[in-house]
């Protein structure tokens, strides 16, 4: 608390003179190439965004304005399951097998078989264009994440460097209906994860995720000053939980972000893509900005680069710690992870930067 | 874009601002030894200027020569404390010398009426005894120092109080005068106290000896570090003996001017000096934990507690309390020194880097459909390895008339690769520094510009020569910039003149970088010519001027200028010699080394592809600052080096077409291309090999030795 106060203090006096130390990758964060390892199932996916275990073994994988339906021995059957109006992002599914679905600007729908049907589209007056996450609750409301009430789903790169705090989780109910906003002021909340009675919310430009009561009430926080921007959380069987990280942070991007009127300049000027900022995906192109870890000595990058995308899934107790972790560090290629499933034993990842899904091997928690 | 940018930057003022850097003159100015004492000597002058305002006839000639005659008795003892305080001991005798060499230069005088210059050599051989003491047990039995002199002290004081006694009263009746007696200790020279002119002069030649020879670099580094003096064969014992000898010789002196002036022999002479002599020296900056300080310092030292506690006497301070205020100067002098000593390296470092602003215009298409000589291919991807993992960073390549490849490596060696396919790779040279740019020669000496060294040279044989490591020093620079720091490329003239870039003359090798990250003008074009060994800076104030390329008529000299992204031309001869122009500016990319292509034209090495947040970090200098500051290097945004391309330009400077390796697949960081025998070889900085291409369209004949020196039977 003193802490929080002396640390907010000096920052007002001297701006910049607090630099949050950022959480070394060590003990259950040590890096490994688990995602780099991981086999890839079936054919690239391109713009694969959310995962969803359907009750008959079947997985659904949101990609561009599709819905793909996997299935058979290690899911290498793909049919379309539902064309969407839209880009879908996340993916949520009723007990009664209805599946609630993410169209980047223009809401959440319903979907019944197969077939689109109804839609929300506003809550409390206010659009929803950018949701994030999905999670039915036991009542069969669901819960909404919205990323922001600015920018829409593709662009969290500018929503990041604008050090937006416009996000929302809404609740609609199951017919979606009516909807009204549970919590307002979250910094990009990309993920949430039903847990008892609270709802697990991860805040992406807040590097945390908080554990919010349904029946109201304060937050408390499940896991603070995570190593990169959290986004989906999934359930284990075994009680713990996966989350997902875009991209892990790095000191020269809390540093632009420290820095107003180069930032400011940068996203006026320059090419989205061409930023200082993370990626999902590694391009290695040379306008974009290089750092001096990541250069090519002797023909190769270091694994150690500081990372403009990486890829990165924790895994967490019951509790809220952390106890292992996938990476695919800067010299790999299985970035940008936006979903993590586990089903029969395994890990099912998108890795959304390489358009991937990724089967990898994750061993029982004793 | 440019417009927005520029309006939100501001105008002339800021840029002012950053071209002209007080900042960067401060950190220069601390960097030099002599602005060790600056502190010090601003006290001084503070503390003179201060009693001569608050004093009444402070201020005269008259109390000036009144003070001067006091004070060098104290000089004397704080430089004899100096001497052995730089060679890391101390000498806590030197009151109780000062005090014995009183005492024995009256007796001598007035009882045992022994002549003036006896007297000097009796009394100054009693003060080099007992340093010979100390010497001996110090430097010779490795007695602590500060024990040692402390058991001298407290003897000779006791020694002192025993013949002070004995000697008193036959004191009290003397009355012999000499002449020369009293120019000792009443006359003048030169209008200055007598005793004061002497200290002058063995000040001086003090300083000289301390800084200036061989002895006392000696001392100088025995205080530094014993072990490590001892390990680079200095003979430390004798140093140190010696030490201790001049030390009471010269606290002796002091003793031997006191006598002759107040003719004395009072009980409380020298009472408690080895501590006010302490606190000058330290006062003055010469550090306690040894190697580090001279003459001069521990002189300004002596001054300010000799003015210090004078003028509290005289404004009426009782004597108790000036010592106290002496005290409290010494413990802070004393905290300030360690303070300063440790953090005087950080205190440059934080403010040596000084960005600047650099405005570089939109850059020129590259995309692959844009249609411009720099759209983007894949060309340089289809090159055959040389040398694969057999070398670590070819900056520069060249080939002899053999067909045999020459390339510097990081490890400081040139390599020869040679055979059919290159397969058989010897180190043809080991000259050490960071090789770079390379050229042949009439005699096919191969000259090289050496980062760290200098120009050197290879024959033949094999055999290494240095060319030139020094230029004229500018007058106007306050660091030395007379030795080659960072020689990057050259060429040779048709009349033999080497023409060489230096990069920067603020940074090393390792730390290249920072010069981009400053952008000023910091680099030099230099031309050596062989016939008179003479060595002259052409060009001041470039901005990391980089490749460096002879025209093929042999009358001009273009040389790239990497941060902004321009290439310029230098006439050497014809009307407009001297003058310089541009060649080619706004490249897409920061240029790097240059050389002839078979069609007359000239290949250019693009060492990185001008990224936008980095031109956009450019236009910020502030921002550049506090990321070297707040970041890791490995953290800095640096242009897009992972990247290789290579440019072909006219003699009028356009662009006709551009080979690419997007991203850096095999040649990332390319700075060196040479065109032999139709086929063009690609080095690069960080590389782990050389390629090849083909040139389908060169002349299959062409090679550099022949186009600059014609070909040989």
């Amino acid at each position: 608390m003193l802490d929080t106060l002396f640390s907010r203090l000096k920052e007002a006096l001297w701006p910049g003179s607090e630099v949050v130390a950022l959480p070394m990758m060590d003990g259950a964060l040590k890096p490994n190439r688990r995602l780099d390892d991981a086999a890839p199932i079936g054919e690239a996916l391109p713009g694969c965004d959310d995962l969803l275990a359907l009750d008959d073994g079947s997985v659904l994988v949101s990609a561009g304005r599709q819905v793909l339906r996997l299935s058979g021995p290690a899911l290498g059957e793909r049919a379309l399951w539902c064309d969407c109006p839209g880009t879908v992002g996340a993916l949520a599914a009723a007990r009664d097998g209805t599946v609630y679905a993410a169209i980047a600007g223009a809401g959440v729908v319903r979907i019944e078989q197969g077939r689109v049907g109804a839609r929300l589209e506003q809550a409390d007056g206010q659009p929803l264009r950018c949701v994030t996450a999905l999670a039915v609750l036991p009542d069969g409301r669901v819960a909404i994440a919205e990323g922001s009430s600015i920018n829409l789903p593709d662009d969290w790169t500018r929503d990041l460097l604008e050090r937006r705090a416009h996000g929302r989780v809404v609740v609609a109910s199951a017919d979606l209906s009516s909807a009204s906003t549970l919590v307002s002021g979250l910094a990009w909340p990309d993920g949430l994860l039903l847990r008892g009675t609270s709802l697990w919310v991860s805040e992406a430009w807040r590097h945390r995720v908080q554990s919010l009561p349904l029946a109201g009430g304060a937050a408390t926080s499940v896991l603070h000053n995570l190593p990169g921007y959290p986004a989906r959380l999934s359930a284990d069987p075994d009680g713990g939980a996966w989350l997902s990280l875009l991209a892990v942070r790095t000191q020269l991007l809390e540093f632009v972000l420290r820095e107003r009127a180069y930032r400011e300049q940068m996203l006026a000027t320059i090419d989205p893509q061409h930023w200082i900022a993370p990626s999902l995906r590694a391009t290695g192109h040379y306008l974009e900005p290089l750092q001096g870890g990541a250069i090519k000595k002797l023909g190769i990058v270091k694994p150690w680069a500081p990372p403009r995308s990486y890829g990165l899934v924790l895994r967490l107790s019951g509790k809220g710690e952390i106890v292992d972790s996938l990476h695919s560090r800067a010299a790999g290629t299985h970035h940008g992870i936006t979903a993590a499933l586990r089903r029969d034993g395994r890990l099912l990842a998108v890795s959304k930067g390489s358009g991937r899904l990724l089967d990898c091997a994750v061993e029982d928690l004793r | 874009m440019s417009v927005a940018s520029s309006s939100v930057n501001g105008g002339l003022l800021r840029r002012l601002r950053y071209r002209y850097s007080a900042r960067l003159l401060l950190s220069e100015l601390l960097g030099k030894r002599w602005m060790e004492p600056a502190i010090p000597f601003a006290l001084m002058i503070g503390l003179i200027v201060w009693f001569s305002m608050v004093t009444t006839n402070y201020a005269t000639l008259g109390n000036a020569q009144q003070l001067g005659r006091e004070f060098a008795e104290a000089g004397f003892v704080a430089i004899a404390m100096a001497l052995t305080v730089i060679s890391g001991g101390i000498d806590l005798s030197v009151g109780a010398v000062f005090a014995l060499a009183n005492l024995a230069a009256l007796v001598f005088f007035q009882l045992y009426q022994w002549p003036v210059g006896l007297v000097i050599v009796a009394t100054l051989a009693i003060g080099a005894g007992i340093g010979a003491i100390n010497g001996f047990l110090i430097g010779y039995m490795r007695t602590r120092p500060f024990l040692t002199t402390l058991v001298t002290l407290i003897v000779l004081r006791a020694t002192v109080d025993l013949l002070g006694q004995h000697f008193s009263i036959p004191l009290a009746m003397a009355s012999r005068t000499s002449w020369t007696w009293d120019v000792l200790g009443v006359g003048w020279i030169a209008k200055l106290p007598s005793n004061l002119a002497i200290l002058g002069i063995v000040a001086i030649v003090g300083h000289f000896l301390l800084s200036r020879s061989r002895p006392g670099w000696h001392l100088t580094a025995i205080g530094s570090s014993r072990k490590a003096a001892r390990h680079a064969g200095i003979r430390v014992e004798r140093v140190l003996f010696l030490t201790y000898v001049m030390s009471g010789t010269l606290a002796a002196a002091g003793g031997l001017f006191y006598a002759a002036r107040l003719q004395s022999s009072g009980s409380d002479t020298g009472i408690g000096w080895e501590i006010s002599a302490l606190t000058a020296v330290v006062l003055g900056g010469v550090s306690l934990a040894g190697g580090r300080g001279t003459v001069a310092r521990a002189l300004i030292g002596a001054v300010i507690v000799f003015v210090l506690v004078n003028g509290l006497v005289r404004m009426g301070f009782p004597g108790a309390l000036s010592s106290t205020a002496l005290g409290a100067v010494l413990l802070i002098a004393v905290g300030i020194d360690v303070k300063w000593a440790k953090n005087r390296g950080k205190a440059i470092q934080k403010i040596y880097v000084n960005p600047t602003m650099v405005e570089l215009p939109p850059s020129p298409s590259i995309t692959a459909d844009g249609g411009t000589a720099f759209a983007e291919n894949t060309r340089l991807q289809a090159s055959e390895e040389i040398g694969l993992n057999q070398v670590q960073g070819p900056e520069d390549i060249i080939l002899d008339r053999q067909d045999r490849l020459y390339c510097g490596t990081r490890e400081g060696w040139v390599l020869r690769f040679s055979g059919p396919n290159f397969e058989h790779r010897e180190v043809f040279a080991r000259i050490g520094g960071r090789p770079l740019g390379m050229a042949f020669d009439r005699d096919d000496n191969l000259i090289v510009c050496v980062g760290g060294m200098g120009l050197y040279g290879v024959t033949p044989a094999g055999k290494i020569y240095k060319c030139t490591d020094q230029t004229q020093r500018s007058l106007l620079k306050l660091n030395d910039d007379s030795r080659l720091r960072l020689a990057d490329d050259c060429d040779i003239a048709p009349d033999g003149t080497v023409w060489f870039s230096e990069a920067t003359i603020r940074y090393e090798m390792h730390s290249w970088f920072l010069d981009g990250i400053e952008g000023r003008a910091n680099g030099r074009l230099i031309a050596w010519n062989p016939k008179t060994n003479k060595t002259r800076t052409v060009i001041k104030n470039a901005v990391f001027p980089n490749g460096v390329c002879v025209a093929h008529d042999g009358r001009s000299v273009l040389f790239c200028s990497s941060w902004l992204c321009t290439i310029y031309r230098h006439w050497i001869e014809g009307p407009k010699a001297g003058q310089t122009e541009v060649f080619a500016e706004n490249l897409p990319g920061y240029p790097d080394n240059l050389n002839r292509s078979s069609d007359g034209g000239y290949w250019l090495a693009m060492v990185g592809i001008r990224s936008p947040t980095f031109d956009l970090m450019m236009r910020h200098p502030d921002v550049r600052q506090r990321m070297i500051k707040q970041l890791p290097p490995d953290e800095w945004v640096y242009p897009g080096i992972n990247n290789g391309c290579i440019v072909k330009f006219d003699e009028s400077g356009r662009a006709l077409e551009s080979m690419w390796d997007p991203g850096g697949t095999k040649h990332a960081t390319v700075t060196s291309m040479r065109e032999h025998k139709g086929w063009l070889y690609i080095g690069g900085l960080e590389n782990n090999r050389i390629g090849r291409v083909r040139l389908p369209d060169a002349d299959p004949a062409w090679n550099g030795c022949d186009a600059y020196w014609g070909a040989k039977s």
